[in-house]
């Protein structure tokens, strides 16, 4: 498999976790980002590493608890989350969701509001219960996605921030090389997983990926005592206690945006912090005098089903994993790496996430679904 | 819009003009001993003999010469305060010689070429400064008055033009028709005085005190080590590919980044926002990366831009559209259907029980 050279366009966890799979496996890397690695959704997210829903979940939870040894360098993950209510729907909602966990083979446990209380110091008297993933958890965005890029180069595997990608050479309908402003990078194969930037990329191979971008928030408070579990959600939000105490809560109505090739120049928070921080103090009463000291703002793409694209067109392979990345990196990039090596992934099963299901999509399925910018 | 907001709530305001006159803060810089009371800025200084009367020291020593050290200075005398002197890392007195001679009249000398090695103390902070010429000063306050910043944060955060402007104090909003700024946010007084050189002066010379234990980043507990070797923090491990890190390997990616460095030490990441080493790290990265200050991109401005209280930046008074139409990730049911169910009658179940909007 070595002397293959893949190049990958997108320096989020996605097709970072990619090129270390690659990389791995003894293949030649270069990643190429617009900017600087995990600087848009991938390193502005709540960390979860959760997700039940995914065909990659068994991979997603096989690899975190190996993640720092295997990469070399910390990720702060933590396992196991609680989910707690303060509405009988919020309850009803959450009980049905460990149920069919429960139905699937995934441990929830149903936690009493006495249990939530216990568990989570911070809760308070309107608690109405909870639920308890006995598996997935949370890690830290930032010193993943820098972990990711140390892991690759010290594999041998490059990393050429500051160098969007700008076109392709094709030869016989494959891809041959990418073109940066700083450079033209020759390849065997390519991995195209640059968030809302990978639909109008694949434009250019006249592949029609159908994407819509939304604006997601988090609020981030200063550090409270420490709770022996730090994935703690509900209240309909998601997000985490860091393991310096930070809390860090995001949620809500979600903006739909559009900009040009390169993506948001700036990322302004909006007004909907407050009604963040109302959702967090309802969570948390007892964490309600805490400072709020900063606030994130990032980009996220869509599909219409919102479900990931990860898919292979000749030597091309796209992955966008729909808003939904972070925690599925681990599992993402093994499933793109075989992809790129082996044509089919060799752990699951991701037909269903095939590019294909689109096919025949009407052009305003952006307006039918309600997602046009206001 | 903008938010603002008092002891008790807070509440948004539109605008078609915004005047700033947000003022200038103290721009702090660390050596040995800095992180304990006693140790403070010529501008809380100010504002502690001057709006609250509420200072509680009684002898101070006071680093810097230029102007702003010399009204502190003028300041404190004027309140019956002892001033046991200046110092002045440069090899003369800075500012307006018209102070000068004032302070001198008053009988309080500038020691030049002369900076803190080290503030010793106890259990109530300062008792004695020593100073690179070997002198020990007896003393309950160390005024750092080397410079300040103007506070941009708000007018950067509302996505402002700005400028670097050395003979202003560093980054100023250009001001357009809708934002302007007035006061020392929109720059301190242009007396020809290059400020950004002059804080370089200090800089190198209370680097020079430090060692790599010292705290940069008091919030965060950030030593200068830790800083330039993008080091996690101490409650996390350091493998040896960790400890192989460092801000001279990151600098072979591309150019520093205050940001990226922030994520991954936690410097500037702590309760005050980073207004106590923001403008120091910038240097110091600037200094370790080879590169102008003026070239560093300005690390961001992120709203709230001063700390705010969870009851204080809630909204109370949310509609009832916010409060029903709330949806944890973009409220697309299929995105969360298991991938087993997908087509079965699993699925229907999850959107029918999920309530199709996932709104919660």
């Amino acid at each position: 498999m070595s002397g293959q050279r893949v190049v990958i366009i997108g320096g989020g966890v996605t097709g970072l976790s990619a090129a270390w799979w690659l990389a791995r496996s003894g293949v030649a890397v270069t990643v190429l980002d617009k900017g600087i690695v995990g600087w848009e959704a991938s390193g502005r997210n709540g960390g979860g590493c959760s997700h039940y829903q995914s065909p990659l979940f068994q991979e997603e939870q096989r690899m975190w608890p190996q993640m720092d040894e295997l990469l070399g360098y910390p990720t702060e993950h933590s396992p196991e989350r609680i989910v707690m209510a303060v509405s009988e729907k919020q309850l009803k909602n959450y009980h049905y969701i460990a149920a069919m966990n429960n139905r699937l083979g995934h441990q929830v446990d149903v936690l009493d509001a006495q249990q939530v209380r216990e568990a989570v110091p911070l809760a308070g008297d309107n608690c109405l219960g909870g639920i308890h993933y006995r598996f997935g958890g949370h890690a830290n965005p930032h010193r993943t996605v820098q972990a990711y890029a140390w892991a690759i180069q010290d594999l041998g595997g490059r990393i050429v921030q500051h160098s969007p990608a700008t076109g392709f050479r094709t030869s016989g309908g494959n891809v041959t090389a990418v073109e940066t402003a700083t450079g033209t990078h020759e390849c065997d194969a390519v991995v195209i997983a640059a968030g809302p930037q990978t639909a109008s990329l694949l434009a250019k191979l006249d592949i029609a990926m159908p994407l819509a971008n939304a604006r997601a928030e988090m609020i981030i408070t200063e550090p409270a005592p420490l709770m022996q579990l730090g994935g703690v959600d509900g209240n309909g939000l998601y997000g985490r206690q860091t393991l310096r105490g930070n809390l860090a809560y995001g949620g809500g109505p979600h903006e739909w945006v559009e900009f040009g090739e390169l993506g948001p120049d700036a990322r302004p928070s909006t007004p909907l912090a407050r009604n963040l921080a109302r959702r967090v103090v309802e969570m948390f009463p007892k964490a309600a005098h805490l400072n709020v000291i900063r606030s994130w703002a990032g980009v996220v793409e869509m599909t219409p089903d919102g479900r990931p694209i990860i898919d292979r067109h000749g030597n091309v392979t796209m992955a966008t994993m729909s808003g939904v990345g972070f925690g599925l990196s681990p599992a993402s990039g093994h499933a793109v790496r075989d992809l790129v090596l082996e044509g089919a992934c060799s752990f699951t099963d991701v037909a269903r996430l095939s590019l294909a299901r689109f096919d025949g999509i009407e052009p305003d399925w952006r307006a039918q679904l309600g997602w046009l910018p206001l | 819009m903008l938010g603002l907001a008092d002891l008790d709530r807070s509440w948004m305001v539109g605008f078609d003009r915004l005047v700033l006159a947000a003022g200038a803060r103290d721009l702090p810089m660390a050596f040995p001993g800095w992180n304990q009371p006693g140790v403070m800025g010529a501008v809380a200084l100010r504002v502690l003999l001057t709006r609250y009367d509420a200072f509680a020291g009684s002898r101070m020593l006071i680093a810097g010469s230029h102007d702003l050290a010399l009204e502190t200075a003028l300041l404190a005398l004027d309140k019956g305060l002892v001033v046991v002197g200046l110092i002045e890392a440069r090899d003369k007195p800075q500012g307006d010689p018209v102070l000068v001679a004032k302070l001198q009249a008053a009988g309080v000398s500038i020691s030049c070429n002369t900076h803190p090695v080290e503030a010793a103390g106890g259990i109530n902070g300062v008792e004695a400064v020593v100073l690179s010429n070997g002198e020990t000063v007896a003393c309950d306050t160390l005024v750092m008055a080397i410079g300040q910043v103007p506070m941009i944060e708000l007018a950067d955060a509302l996505g402002s033009a700005r400028s670097f402007e050395p003979k202003r104090g560093g980054h100023i909003p250009s001001g357009d028709d809708a934002i302007s700024a007035v006061g020392s946010c929109a720059g301190l007084p242009d007396t020809g005085f290059d400020h950004i050189a002059y804080r370089f002066d200090w800089l190198n010379a209370l680097g020079g005190a430090c060692g790599g234990g010292t705290v940069v980043c008091q919030c965060e507990e950030v030593t200068v080590a830790d800083l330039l070797g993008v080091q996690p923090p101490n409650y996390l491990d350091r493998p040896p590919a960790m400890q192989a890190r460092s801000l001279k390997s990151l600098l072979a990616d591309g150019p520093v980044n205050q940001d990226q460095i922030k994520r991954l030490t936690r410097s500037g990441m702590g309760v005050c926002q980073g207004r106590r080493c923001r403008d120091q790290v910038a240097m110091m990265l600037a200094v370790e990366a080879g590169t102008e200050l003026a070239a560093l991109p300005l690390a961001t401005h992120r709203s709230p831009v001063r700390p705010l209280p969870l009851t204080v930046i809630a909204d109370w008074d949310e509609s009832e559209e916010m409060r029903t139409g709330w949806d944890v990730w973009m409220g697309v049911p299929t995105q969360w259907v298991p991938y087993a169910d997908i087509g079965t009658p699993y699925e229907e179940e999850n959107r029918r029980v999920l309530g199709g909007n996932m709104r919660l």
